[in-house]
């Protein structure tokens, strides 16, 4: 075909199934021969050995590689690491990391996963053609077919599906933007241009912190992972940075070096378990009660601070009993309104607190926080007020509705809920309040609950409790994933004024549900098409029997990835994708404030293409004008270039950073340094939220009508759910499951070993770890169940079953059962993976508000029950 | 057929990193970017080096990188390993319980010790492997018949042999220097080659949590000597008289609450 | 000096059938053993059943046993030479072919063990002179040429008491010093507790002793059986009392080691200890124990039981078994127990094994192959030696 470019190399064949032995003849030679020139001519290529002097009669030459490209990794790990590709003919033969960071303290960033990706590029399970479908779906059976067939197939398809339902019924699943603004921003440029609707990420993984929305109005706001040095204690809950931020984890051991102490929270004998200096082994799912149980110990000793509680949140804001809301100023017959009456945005209502002073309910704005000069804003206490309409009421700081409950968490109390013993409890609560600062740092075992929006806002009190928010070497900081935008990617991700209209995929997976918001455009005729891209979806999704369900309604099925994954397998039309060594992008991470290039190392491997040429020649075939005016003329630098500029204000997060800069390494945000959140609260009294990216202020400023830290929320849903104050709740499943049917609770974290299910199949990683997903079980569960290590069983319950291997180690918490995410269905002796069992259940106080990827429903991975026998 | 193919090939022009990328040879380390070359500089060295290393069994997380990536610096075959990360607990990455029921677990990488008094060079009978000026014990593969005596000397367990041609993943290729032929013994070479460009070895560039300290241990003033110094050092197995010139820190002692 | 009894000159051409039999058995072993070993080295070692943990195996087992074998037989003749007894001189020249076929299978069986049989030169063009492999090598040459001058001087139709006398007082110690260079390439290894022992030299020499004379007598036997070679019929009693006390020290030197490895109560000498008393060596140690040293003991011992012939050649049958046996348990413990073992293990050396922590080591049929074709080697220089020196020459008659 004309219009495409030719391969630059001649199509690889398909390489030997099994191992291949390197050719003995090179390689003898190679070895004996000293000298460049021979060697050269025996391979072909430009190989060439070098004699160095230390070494002249080893043998040992070193060999020659043709370029080392400086790129980056960028699976959906929040690692970000700077990688360079050693390149010889065209392929990779060498990883290693650029340790090119201008803070040092990142040097050098990487880990096994990334340095063996060279594998992924080359290896097996590689791509190689576009691919059509021609057996069942999930057959795997495909025939090879060329660029314009499967383009054009694809364009007629979304034509008559956009003609017969509209657009919107075309899903768009493209993962987390972190690891590539541009061509994941592709994906919404299509959405935006065409009226695709766009899958969700972050809410979908289950990574989105609800307890951040909820609490401080934000998306999430974390630390950046140097500032963990300069903590006095770190309280680590449901985190194993040890194995899921491998490059940041030494700034644990930089803060241990300084005299810091690290509190480990884990039903599991974690890696950060083993570094820690206290590990409390919790029951799963009950952090809330664990923080909640360490905050009434901080108030217990006097060890909070009250005027923190009165500055930056919502504690004294008056809460009518009668309600159960707010009292707003203006419902009141008689208001000092004197001071702060000042509105951030003009939806803002003007609140009241009670002077201890005057007596008297003193009005209070949004503008800015603090309190009004020489107030003594009550926390406790039940006061009278009088309304306009001359009824008296009783109000009550929100704060005593907060102590009222915590007065129920004594350690004895969260001794029975945690499993934690109470007076490891109220050591840990002394040290944290006292060895200052101190951080919290949480990962996707506390906050992928049902409930997890609880856990977090129970952490996130005890945080503020103490004042350890907007502080370096404090924080709340929760670390899951690779979701931040952290640019303004306005300009590349919408179509002029058109965005993309964005569904969580959770509504894909299970429909509408009763208590959706209004705001969420569910599309009318449901999904009739799906186009996964950057992601596995069929073996990362919660509740996979139920996905799979979904899928009879599909007319189309596009997966575009580099690897023949699970997922692919079940599309209807495959595209080979290149990986990051072959394309140019854009990246960012949460844990670290450099923006760094992806540049190609090698060219595209045999047939495969980058996302946004996929997308030009896709929506070209839809409609030409939409193309050349949003795709034709763009290339991948260019898209890069209008991100640049858009945030290049002298406040903007690119200001003075150019695609020159970045080529030649990464590129500082302009971000304070330490990266800490709410400086600008904490500091100069700012209202919350600052602006989580790309949303607009104006969408997530709802979140918190007050403009404080809200510990008190007086919506209906969590009034009627008995919900308006941090809590603990038990699991949901145990509603779903019986308890003694399914005593066991399935916990799924992530794997060292692989990123989700990425380098699944690397040859490397799988001889050091194996090949077989082991479920990790203690010995007096597996005992009782007559189960031995390395036995085959089955893991099931209501929702399915699965077989593998036990895993008989006291690291694993009696009653659970533990396998690592992101196994490949091919490596179980039965079932589709692990998420065959979990859950996709909807927490109603995720739809409270609507705002994709950042109030908007987290799943629940590890809430989860099941039941284990010998196979 | 689609028309516009000049748009096309200006849009694709780009994305062809042949296009602008020097081909010319050269070592791997004169390509590397300045930051990096200068990030894997060896800190300092004497007249007459010794290269010793330092493992700082604190900070290592359990990793690999430092592992992985010396099987794409040397080569090294699927099935073996140079260097490799031990884990004292009852299983990879697994505890053991000790006596009050606590579980316990550390991490120990290890690769060849480069003995002063080497007892893999002692009984090799053709002086295949030897020691270097630098200190180094090395594998010359051209006099290596394969009677694998040193791998039954060495205490540490760390040569590997080729039991047949070096197997590879199929389309996969890799390494800094070349494949040894079957038959022979290889291990960590110390990454010679890089030390005689002044680069420090991979695994110790590589290691993402800093445990890792190369240096020249004839130089008073090289930082592994100032860590030796302030901090000692273990060797492993000492007991065996084998003097190994790589040494280990142990982890902290922890503060319960 | 007599050399031979008087031999019955039909004997061999009488019935020639199960001669051709044994040189077909013979031819046929070779074969395999050249086609084993081919293909081994067309393949490399990687067809053998050794990993990186266990490095060593069949091979060196067979090596081991054959140095024994070969100092063991001249150790009886030399020494009963230098103490002036004359019982046994009609030994003399079978125990010769004996020791001078084991070393030289030795020196053979050690070829497939190498990685790169072609480069075996190097040991000769750049040998490092601290390594016992290379004194190893020294002195199987000498021993081997100790062994041909001696079969020369005996063969001579002439005696020569003086040179047979010299040579003695040669071969002693270099018999000796071969089996303890043999011992020190374990012996001297820091690596390995259960080798690492001042006794291994002595063990080796004393199981030498007794797999040696024992093989001595089978063959005496089963060539006065096949043959119409007459020893003189105290010889077989006299090797019996000799191996009464040969398998006493042996086993007296073996349990010295086991109780100074078991008082020490360190899990570094008890590990392997462990192994073979109740560990994956177990069956083999404790057949040993039974039938390699009891039983043949009790034979031995007894002089009711030692003078029926076909018993005690039983019994020495077992003897050699069980030396053999107890190679397995000298090598295998101290493969077993790597000095690092802690998780994953070591790297296997192949692609889809990965690490190995607990390896257990079983032969390929390559090993057994290359094992046959050194026992048919070593069959047929008997053969060959027994037709030429022992039987007359058919020349001759
Ligand atoms: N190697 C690797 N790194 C990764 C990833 C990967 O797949 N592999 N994925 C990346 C992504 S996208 C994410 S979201 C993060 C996730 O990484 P993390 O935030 O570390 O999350 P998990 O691994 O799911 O769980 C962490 C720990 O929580 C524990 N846990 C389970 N349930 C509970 C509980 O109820 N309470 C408490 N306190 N602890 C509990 C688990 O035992 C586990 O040790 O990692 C990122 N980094
Ligand atoms: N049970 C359970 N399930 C979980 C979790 C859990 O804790 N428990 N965690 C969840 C979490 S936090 C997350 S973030 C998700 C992650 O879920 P996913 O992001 O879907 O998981 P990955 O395995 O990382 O899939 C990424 C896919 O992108 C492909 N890819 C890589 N590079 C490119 C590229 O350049 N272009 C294209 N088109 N594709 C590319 C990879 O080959 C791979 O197939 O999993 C979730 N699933
Ligand atoms: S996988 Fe993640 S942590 Fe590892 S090198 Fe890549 S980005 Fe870094
Ligand atoms: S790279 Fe560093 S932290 Fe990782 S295993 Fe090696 S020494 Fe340990
Ligand atoms: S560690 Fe082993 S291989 Fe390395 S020098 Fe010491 S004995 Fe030799
Ligand atoms: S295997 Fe090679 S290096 Fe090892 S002792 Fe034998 S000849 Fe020397
Ligand atoms: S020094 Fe080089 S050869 Fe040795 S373990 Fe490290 S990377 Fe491998
Ligand atoms: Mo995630």
């Amino acid at each position: 075909m004309a219009t495409d470019r030719p391969a630059p190399t001649p199509p690889t064949a398909t390489p030997p199934p099994d191992v291949q032995v390197a050719d003995p003849t090179r390689r003898r030679l190679l070895a004996a021969l000293g000298a460049g020139a021979g060697v050269a001519a025996v391979s072909g290529s430009t190989v060439a050995a070098r004699a160095t002097p230390a070494q002249a009669s080893t043998g040992e030459d070193a060999l020659d590689v043709d370029r080392v490209v400086r790129t980056t990794c960028s699976p959906n790990c929040t690692g970000s690491c700077g990688q360079l590709a050693f390149v010889r003919d065209d392929k990779v033969v060498k990883i290693q990391q650029a340790a090119d960071f201008p803070d040092e303290v990142y040097n050098p960033r990487g880990c096994m996963k990334g340095l063996s990706f060279h594998h992924n590029i080359h290896g097996a399970d590689r791509i190689q053609t576009p691919l059509i479908r021609t057996g069942d779906r999930g057959s795997g059976d495909f025939r090879e077919a060329s660029w314009d067939e499967v383009l054009d197939r694809i364009a007629d398809d979304f034509r008559r599906i956009g003609d017969t339902y509209g657009y919107e019924t075309i899903h768009v699943f493209g993962q987390v933007p972190g690891s590539g603004y541009v061509h994941k921003g592709a994906n919404y440029r299509a959405c935006a241009a065409l009226g695709m609707s766009h899958g969700t990420s972050f809410d979908f993984n289950g990574d989105l912190p609800m307890g951040m929305p909820i609490t401080f109005g934000v998306q999430n706001a974390e630390h950046e992972t140097k500032d963990w040095a300069n903590s006095r204690f770190l309280l680590i809950v449901g985190s194993n940075p040890l194995d899921t931020r491998i490059p940041d984890a030494h700034f644990l051991f930089d803060a241990a070096d300084r005299g810091a102490r690290l509190v480990v929270v884990d039903p599991t004998f974690s890696a950060t378990a083993a570094k820690a200096d206290s590990w409390l082994q919790i029951r799963p799912g009950t952090d809330a009660a664990l923080a909640l149980g360490m905050t009434h110990v901080v108030l217990d000793e006097g060890l909070a601070d009250l005027g923190f509680i009165r500055t930056y949140t919502d504690g004294a804001l008056l809460v009518r009993q009668d309600t159960g809301r707010r009292l707003r100023a203006d419902e009141l017959a008689d208001v000092d309104d004197r001071g702060q009456t000042g509105r951030r945005a003009d939806f803002d209502e003007i609140y009241a607190v009670w002077d201890e002073r005057t007596g008297r309910p003193v009005a209070l704005g949004t503008e800015r926080l603090g309190m009004p000069d020489g107030v003594e804003a009550a926390l406790e206490g039940s006061y009278t007020v009088t309304l306009s309409d001359g009824r008296s009421i009783d109000v009550a700081p929100a704060w005593s509705h907060v102590t009222a409950e915590l007065e129920r968490w004594s350690p004895q109390q969260a001794e029975q809920v945690t499993g934690v013993p109470a007076d490891l409890i109220v050591r840990a609560a002394r040290a944290y309040a006292t060895e200052s600062p101190a951080a919290i740092l949480m990962g996707g075992g506390s906050n992928h609950w049902f409930h997890g929006d609880q856990i977090g806002r129970s952490y996130a009190l005890l945080a503020t409790v103490t004042g350890n928010i907007g502080r370096s070497g404090g924080g709340f900081s929760v670390y899951v994933g690779q979701y931040k935008v952290r640019l303004d990617t306005s300009p590349w991700w919408h179509a002029g004024e058109n965005r993309a209209p964005i569904v969580p995929s959770i509504y894909f997976l299970r429909g509408p549900s009763e208590t959706m918001h209004p705001d969420v455009p569910y599309p009318e005729h449901g999904f009739k098409a799906l186009f996964c891209t950057f992601a596995n979806m069929f073996v990362q999704s919660p509740d996979l029997n139920r996905l799979y369900e979904t899928l009879d309604d599909l007319e189309l099925i596009v997966v575009v990835d580099p690897i023949l994954t699970e997922t692919a397998k079940y599309a209807d039309i495959v595209l080979p994708a290149t990986t990051w060594y072959e394309k140019t992008d854009l990246t960012a991470t949460p844990v670290h404030p450099f923006v760094q290039l992806q540049q190609p190392a090698i060219p595209p491997v045999a047939e495969s293409r980058d996302e946004l040429w996929m997308w030009q020649q896709i929506v070209r075939r839809i409609d030409a004008t939409l193309a050349e005016e949003y795709f034709v003329p763009h290339t991948a630098e260019d898209a890069i270039e209008m991100m640049l500029a858009a945030g290049d204000t002298p406040d903007g997060p690119t200001h003075g950073m150019t695609l020159d800069r970045l080529r030649e390494g990464p590129v500082r945000l302009n971000v304070p340094d330490p990266d800490v959140p709410f400086l600008a609260q904490i500091e100069q009294l700012e209202p919350f939220p600052p602006r989580s990216l790309p949303s607009p202020l104006e969408a997530t400023q709802r979140f918190v009508p007050t403009g404080r830290i809200e510990f008190y929320k007086e919506e209906d849903r969590f009034i009627e759910s008995d919900q308006t104050v941090p809590t603990h709740l038990e699991p949901n499943d145990d509603g779903v499951h019986d308890p003694d049917r399914f005593p066991l609770i399935l916990l799924s974290p992530h794997s060292k070993w692989r990123i989700h299910s990425t380098y699944a199949n690397n040859p490397w990683l799988q001889e050091i770890h194996g090949d077989r997903p082991r479920v990790m079980l203690h010995p007096r569960d597996a005992q009782a169940r007559g189960i031995r290590d390395g036995d085959e069983i089955d893991v099931f319950n209501g929702r399915g079953q699965l077989g593998a291997w036990a895993h008989v180690t006291e690291a694993a918490r009696p009653g659970s059962a533990t396998l690592h995410e992101g196994w490949w269905p091919r490596f179980f002796r039965s079932g589709k993976g692990v998420n065959e069992l979990t859950t996709s259940e909807v927490n109603p106080i995720h739809e409270v508000h609507h705002v994709a990827n950042t109030w908007a429903p987290s799943t629940p991975w590890k809430d989860c029950r099941c039941e284990v026998r010998r196979a | 057929m689609r028309d516009e193919p000049d748009v096309l090939a200006t849009l694709l022009a780009g994305q062809d990193p042949a296009a602008d990328a020097p081909s010319a040879g050269g070592s791997a380390v004169d390509h590397l970017p300045p930051a990096s070359r200068a990030w894997g500089e060896i800190d300092t060295r004497s007249q007459t080096p010794r290269w010793g290393m330092l493992v700082d069994t604190e900070r290592c997380i359990g990793c690999w990188s430092c592992a992985v990536v010396c099987k794409s610096e040397n080569d090294v075959a699927l099935g073996m390993w140079w260097n490799r990360i031990l884990t004292d607990g009852d299983d990879l990455d697994t505890p053991s319980v000790d006596a009050h029921g606590h579980p316990q677990m550390e991490w120990l990488p290890l690769a060849c010790q480069h003995c002063d008094d080497a007892p893999c060079e002692k009984v090799c009978p053709t002086a295949a492997t030897y020691t270097n000026d630098e200190g180094i014990v090395l594998v010359d593969a051209d006099k290596c018949i394969g009677c694998r005596y040193c791998m039954a000397a060495c205490p540490y367990g760390v040569r590997v042999f080729n039991w047949g041609e070096p197997a590879k993943a199929p389309g996969v290729e890799e390494g800094m220097v070349p494949a040894r032929p079957a038959g022979t013994v290889e291990k960590c070479s110390l990454c010679v080659h890089r030390i005689a460009e002044n680069q420090q070895p991979s695994c110790v560039v590589s290691c993402p949590a800093q445990a890792r300290i190369f240096g020249d241990l004839n130089d008073d003033d090289s930082h592994i000597n100032q860590v030796l110094r302030d901090r000692g050092g273990d060797q492993l197995l000492e007991q065996k008289g084998t003097q190994p010139k790589v040494r280990y820190l142990p982890p902290r002692r922890r503060r319960s609450l | 000096m007599t050399i031979i009894a008087t031999p019955s000159p039909t004997a061999s051409s009488r019935r020639p059938w199960p001669r051709l039999a044994w040189y077909a058995v013979l031819g046929a072993g070779l074969l395999l053993g050249l086609f084993s070993f081919g293909y081994q080295w067309a393949s490399g070692l990687t067809v053998t059943g050794l990993t990186n943990t266990v490095t060593w195996g069949l091979y060196i087992v067979v090596f081991m046993f054959l140095v024994g074998i070969s100092a063991g037989g001249l150790i009886v003749v030399a020494g009963s030479e230098l103490i002036g007894s004359h019982r046994l001189e009609s030994l003399n020249v079978l125990a010769v072919i004996v020791s001078g076929t084991a070393i030289a299978a030795a020196a053979v069986s050690i070829i497939p063990d190498l990685g790169r049989p072609e480069m075996a030169w190097q040991m000769i063009v750049s040998p490092q002179p601290m390594s016992p492999l290379v004194w190893d090598m020294a002195v199987i040459t000498i021993y081997l040429a100790i062994a041909a001058i001696d079969l020369w001087i005996l063969t001579r139709p002439w005696p020569m008491p003086r040179a047979l006398r010299v040579m003695a007082m040669v071969s002693l110690p270099v018999a000796v010093l071969v089996h303890s260079i043999t011992a020190w390439i374990f012996g001297f290894l820091v690596a390995r507790p259960f080798w690492n022992t001042a006794i291994l030299a002595p063990l080796f020499i004393s199981s030498a002793l007794v797999s040696g004379t024992a093989l001595v007598l089978v063959i005496a036997w089963i060539v006065h059986r096949v043959t119409a070679w007459e020893p003189p019929p105290h010889v077989f009693g006299d090797l019996g009392r000799l191996l009464a006390w040969f398998v006493a020290v042996d086993f007296f030197l073996l349990s010295a080691e086991l109780i100074t490895a078991y008082t020490s109560q360190t899990d570094y000498h008890l590990a392997p200890l462990h192994m073979l008393l109740t560990g994956r060596l177990a069956p083999v140690f404790w057949s040993q124990i039974l039938l390699g040293v009891l039983v043949p003991f009790v034979v031995y011992a007894v002089p009711r039981l030692r003078a029926r012939i076909p018993l005690l050649v039983g019994a020495a049958t077992l003897s050699i078994l069980g030396v053999f046996a107890k190679r397995v348990d000298i090598l295998m413990p101290g493969m077993y127990d790597p000095q690092v073992s802690m998780a994953p293990g070591i790297p296997a050396g192949r692609p889809d094994q990965g690490f190995i922590i607990d390896e257990l080591y079983v032969p390929t049929w390559v090993e057994y192959g290359v094992v046959v074709g050194i026992a048919a080697f070593a069959g047929a220089l008997i053969t060959i030696g027994v037709r030429r020196y022992v039987l007359p020459r058919p020349e001759q008659s």
